[in-house]
């Protein structure tokens, strides 16, 4: 009796939901439904598939070990290497006043602060090979437009982020140093940066491991880098050298992963 | 008045002439360093935290503000340097009255010659104790040399040296502000208000989130100093001992206005008790 007066109180174990969210369930559900069936590859389209799959993989083996043309895609990392290395300083320099004046509270400029927020956002919303063509037919085929895509994916991505890391930073000295009659920007050189700093930091190497990835694939739309390499290699059928540029790009982007995660554990 | 005090170079004194090198210009003694008339103190549309509180207090006086929580004690100390605008009455600081009107640099001149020691150091924490205490000089012309230890110059590092060592403390110059204890950064705290070479110390309770030892220790640091720099100091405290121990002057507020004002001499604790209990 006693059991059954506390199973009684107990919450049930499913919520009951309103006719509204139950609609709404049924909206996502057959969104969801309409878009695999849709778009999604059939059964029969992937089993004619995987001999095709299976041929053009024998097709890259082995991977080409040319001495001249692995000292090209050498040549290539490295390019791709500086495409992220310079999009990314010049990204984040750009980034540290573009946050300060969009961080709350923080902005010399409260009036004006949606403005630079408004920058970032749209320059993190347009996905980087957009940038990449919009460079391309700017600047000219190369490294450069690369360079430049990378920039202004570091300030959408650094901007955000910094932005948030200023808000975050401990109050309590920001006041202190204002009853000091600190300046604005001594205020943010002299507290905010100070303790929003390992969380920048955090957010600069997730940039630069972004930017490497991000320069690789710049080159398919002609943005200097590997990619434009591995573009050649599959519009000329090499599948041998596209496998040997595949296995480059993927030891470039480890080994950078493996190092800027350690540097992040030191950091911590 | 003079506002601003123009000393020897620390560097060179020898540690008994460092009280003397802190010591702010001579000023006429007993002169009135803040006087407020009828302050009235609302945010927005609420009830008033001061209601036509008036206070005068001169020069070389150590004066505790004590009152229960939400009297308004807080307010009336960021009210006297501008963190706070007076919605009536008036504030007259070292014979400037504050106004609505006042810039920053205003503001940023008057903070000048005021040493502000909050509740909680508001140290920034990745910095050593010698940067945070040079941050003390941010407010001063090329101030932006005391960001960091690393950038200022000689004899701005010599100055802080020497506050450190007033607060005993020089040998944890180089450590990182987290290493510090919770007495150790508040007399850091103190040691940045000291290099500014104030005319007033201001305190919001100093003593509020350390242990009763190193509250004692934080209060007796600050105590010295006043006394021995002839600097005029005004810290609000919940401690009735520390109010009695530490100022020759006691004033209570409660409900936004003064209810006490009396030599700590002529009180006892058990006064000061009914304030917060009666």
């Amino acid at each position: 009796m006693a059991d059954h007066a506390i199973t009684r109180d107990a919450p049930p174990r499913i919520r009951s939901i309103s006719a509204l969210q139950f609609t709404a369930f049924v909206v996502l559900a057959a969104i969801v439904i309409a878009s695999i069936s849709q778009v999604a590859p059939s059964g029969e389209r992937l089993a004619n598939a995987a001999p095709r799959m299976g041929r053009l993989v024998a097709r890259m083996l082995p991977p080409e070990t040319d001495p001249a043309f692995l000292w090209r895609v050498m040549e290539r990392l490295i390019e791709t290497f500086q495409i992220a290395i310079a999009g990314t300083v010049i990204g984040i320099v750009i980034s540290l006043p573009i946050a300060w004046m969009s961080a709350r509270r923080i902005t010399p400029v409260a009036a004006t602060a949606f403005l630079f927020k408004g920058l970032v956002s749209f320059f993190r919303t347009v996905p980087d090979l957009v940038w990449a063509l919009v460079f391309v037919a700017s600047v000219g085929l190369g490294a450069a437009a690369g360079t430049m895509t990378i920039i202004v994916d570091t300030i959408g991505f650094c901007g955000r982020f910094f932005a948030e890391a200023m808000e975050d930073a401990d109050k309590k000295p920001q006041e202190a140093l204002e009853a000091i009659g600190a300046s604005r920007f001594s205020v943010l050189c002299g507290a905010v940066i100070p303790d929003a700093l390992p969380s920048m930091v955090n957010t600069a190497l997730f940039a630069l491991e972004k930017a490497v990835r991000s320069s690789v694939v710049l080159g398919l739309v002609g943005a200097g880098g590997i990619g434009q390499e591995l573009k050649v290699a599959f519009d000329l059928f090499q599948y041998r050298n596209a496998s040997t540029i595949i296995i480059a790009i993927f030891i470039v982007v480890i080994v950078m992963e493996y190092l800027t995660d350690r540097l992040r554990a030191k950091l911590a | 008045m003079p506002l601003s005090a123009t000393k020897a170079d620390p560097g060179k004194l020898k540690p008994a002439e460092i009280v003397d090198a802190l010591r702010p210009a001579p000023t006429a003694r007993g002169e009135c360093l803040i006087a407020l008339s009828d302050v009235v103190k609302a945010y927005g549309n609420g009830k008033p935290v001061l209601n036509g509180v008036s206070i005068s207090v001169h020069e070389g006086e150590t004066v505790a503000l004590i009152g229960p929580n939400g009297a308004g004690k807080s307010t009336l100390l960021k009210t006297l340097i501008g963190l706070n605008e007076a919605s009536a009455g008036s504030v007259t600081v070292f014979g400037d009255t504050l106004s609505r009107r006042d810039g920053r640099r205003q503001k940023a001149r008057l903070r000048q010659q005021i040493g502000f020691v909050f509740q909680h150091h508001g140290l920034v924490m990745r910095l050593s104790a010698l940067s945070n205490v040079l941050h003390g000089k941010l407010g001063q012309k090329g101030g932006w040399r005391a960001l960091h230890h690393s950038i200022a110059p000689t004899e701005w590092r010599a100055e802080a040296m020497t506050a450190l060592t007033t607060v005993r403390l020089a040998d944890k110059a180089g450590d990182r502000a987290d290493q510090l204890s919770g007495g150790q950064a508040q007399r850091v705290a103190i040691a940045r208000a000291l290099i500014r070479k104030p005319l007033l110390f201001i305190a919001d309770e100093p003593s509020a989130s350390l242990d009763p030892a190193a509250g004692h220790e934080v209060m007796q640091t600050f105590a010295d100093i006043a006394e021995k720099t002839k600097t005029t100091l005004v810290f609000t405290t919940h401690d009735m001992d520390h109010a009695l121990s530490y100022a020759r002057r006691v004033i209570a507020l409660k409900n936004g206005r003064i209810c006490l004002d009396a030599e700590s001499r002529d009180l006892r604790t058990r006064d000061l008790e009914a304030i917060f209990h009666g």
